[in-house]
């Protein structure tokens, strides 16, 4: 039996039109269907035995999840997996804080929260999510940055998934993050740097992290690492990915600035986002 | 009977046309050949048959509308698979348990914002003097309210005095200081009386060039005070007012229809403003906001 294309490959027997459309009936009848192959698709027109009309179900080899037409339903489904920092308006009170002489603020101007490092070598701050939930680095993950950086010059500035706080280096655990580690005078750009747990390494994405930009960054185990800038891709790295495990029992997503001279540096989070799976089991 | 086909074509039997059913159909593929496949018509759903190249066996992916990805339209393994995906498309503000620390917050006159620790949720509050004004807000500098998107508001709240006083709730507006609200895109609910009776909300938008108001029925002050309000906007069609499930207003004229609120507006805004020496609160026990974002990531 194909499930193919059906311009390459006519399959228009019973079995294949089967797994190529929608069943649509009501609860009881989806209750009532002899297991199909996993992968089809069911919408209930009338609530009962359990199934709620207008949601879109699968069934997944041993039982119906709905994976449409109802977000609550969705949520609930899944909710013991679902991980999803989701802070459009970011507010430092709902971050761990650790500061050594940098000044740390909510920006009522432009919104969201700000780091300025003040003039001391090497003042800085770090704000994470911190040993609570954790990111499965066997699943996708997908963040999301609005952030305006003042310089680059001697400047740490970190943001991302497993990510070690400012005034940690060469830490080789599994981490994704935007970073720009520069202790020179010469400006340097935006680079994207991933640990498989053993190995670090960083890619320049060739784009200036300075100003403000929107990042994405969309991590696919086993796969690569995306990055895009203000909507274009700009880098795909594939090396050192952490393809297992997860971001373990300290900073699951951190954003942290320091300044590696006397000149303050002013970081702005305007919008934080990040979504993947829950590693620990509920 | 024929039915219209969502590119407004019919099936015409007996023999329909491979190509028709093809797109009218879900194709089960390989991670890997899904991966390998071009010129995808938008809307054509693929069911993953073995997990590869980023893919995932038992979900089903189409191409996303700027064709430069895949997003998924059925997860088995949860709904954040589909988050993933699709984490830039759009906006999911929540703030079920509000605290005011959660909004940019401006107060002037005397006007005080605290958060509500026996009921619930942030109290606006103009105090008893003229002119007190506060106000709470999501600044547009976080992400850019795409007008040309749909937006819904889902709020809960109590307003517990309607005479002589400016209020809005909405999308776009300016702060308290504007006290006339210009053209600017927006769209949103106000109450701007100098009467001493109590009066309703007003519907009130505005396309860039035109500001229209249109009075619905809904009364804030009423028994309880307290009511649950939805705002839909849709960009082109219009913008509804529900109260406790019930329609209670709608808008069709000068929608903002595109591009994001302007320099001095808000992304959200929720405020009161008092005409005379009596105290107006405004009391936000729940919201949620989702909307597009204009943004690129």
């Amino acid at each position: 039996m194909s499930y193919g294309d059906f311009a390459t490959n006519a399959g228009f027997g019973v079995d294949a039109m089967n797994m190529k459309t929608n069943y649509i009936g009501r609860g009881d009848q989806i209750a009532g269907l002899i297991p199909p192959a996993a992968g089809k698709i069911a919408i209930c027109n009338f609530t009962s035995s359990g199934f709620v009309k207008g949601v879109v179900y699968e069934w997944n080899g041993t039982s119906w999840d709905a994976v449409a037409g109802d977000i609550a339903e969705m949520i609930r489904g899944s909710i013991r997996k679902i991980l999803y920092i989701n802070e459009p308006y970011p507010r430092i009170e709902l971050w761990s804080q650790s500061t050594v002489g940098a000044t740390l603020s909510n920006n009522d101007t432009d919104g969201g929260v700000q780091i300025v490092t003040n003039t001391t070598l090497d003042n800085r701050c770090s704000l994470s999510k911190k040993a609570s939930a954790r990111f499965s680095f066997a699943k996708a993950i997908t963040f999301l940055g609005k952030i305006d950086i003042s310089s680059s010059l001697r400047l740490l500035f970190r943001y991302g998934v497993g990510t070690p706080p400012a005034n940690v280096f060469g830490n080789t655990r599994r981490q994704i993050q935007l970073e720009i580690d520069n202790n020179t005078d010469v400006n340097k750009n935006m680079f994207i740097t991933s640990s498989d747990g053993t190995t670090v390494s960083s890619t320049d994405t060739g784009q200036v992290g300075t100003a403000t930009h929107q990042w994405r960054v969309e991590y696919r185990p086993s796969v690569d690492i995306k990055t895009y800038r203000d909507g274009t891709l700009v880098n795909t790295k594939t090396t050192n990915l952490p393809n297992s495990s997860d971001s373990g029992a300290n900073e699951d997503f951190t954003m942290c600035a320091q300044t590696r001279n006397t000149t303050s540096k002013t970081i702005k989070f305007m919008y934080v986002q990040c979504a993947g799976e829950e590693a620990q089991v509920f | 009977m024929s039915l219209p086909t969502a590119e407004g074509r019919h099936f015409r039997g007996p023999v329909f046309p491979l190509t028709q059913v093809n797109l009218k159909t879900y194709t089960w593929a390989t991670g890997a050949a899904l991966a390998a496949l071009s010129n995808i018509q938008l809307g054509k759903i693929y069911r993953c048959s073995s997990t590869g190249n980023g893919f995932i066996v038992g979900n089903y992916y189409m191409r996303n509308p700027t064709n430069n990805g895949w997003i998924t339209i059925y997860a088995l393994g949860g709904f954040q698979e589909i988050l993933t995906d699709s984490l830039q498309g759009g906006v999911y503000f929540e703030a079920l348990y509000p605290r005011k620390v959660q909004f940019g917050q401006n107060t002037a006159g005397g006007g005080t914002i605290t958060d509500d620790n026996t009921d619930g949720g942030v109290v606006v509050d103009t105090q008893a003097t003229t002119d007190g004004r506060a106000m709470i807000n999501l600044e547009r500098g976080t992400w850019s309210l795409d007008f040309a998107r749909p937006t819904t508001i889902k709020i809960k709240m109590e307003f517990i005095d309607a005479e002589m006083c400016l209020a809005r709730v909405g999308c776009g507006y300016k702060g308290y200081n504007t006290t006339t609200m210009d053209a600017s895109k927006h769209f949103g609910i106000e109450i701007d009386n100098a009467n001493l009776t109590d009066t309703f909300w007003q519907l009130t938008s505005g396309d860039g060039t035109t500001i229209t108001k249109v009075i619905t029925s809904s009364m804030p002050v009423g028994p309880s005070n307290t009511y649950r309000y939805i705002l839909e906007y849709i960009p082109l069609q219009g913008i509804k007012l529900y109260q406790n499930g019930f329609l209670v207003g709608t808008k069709t004229t000068n929608l903002p229809n595109s591009g994001s609120p302007v320099s001095g507006a808000y992304n959200f805004v929720a405020m009161a403003r008092t005409m005379h020496n009596d105290g107006k609160e405004l009391r936000v026990r729940s919201l949620i906001i989702t909307s597009g974002n204009a943004d690129l990531y």
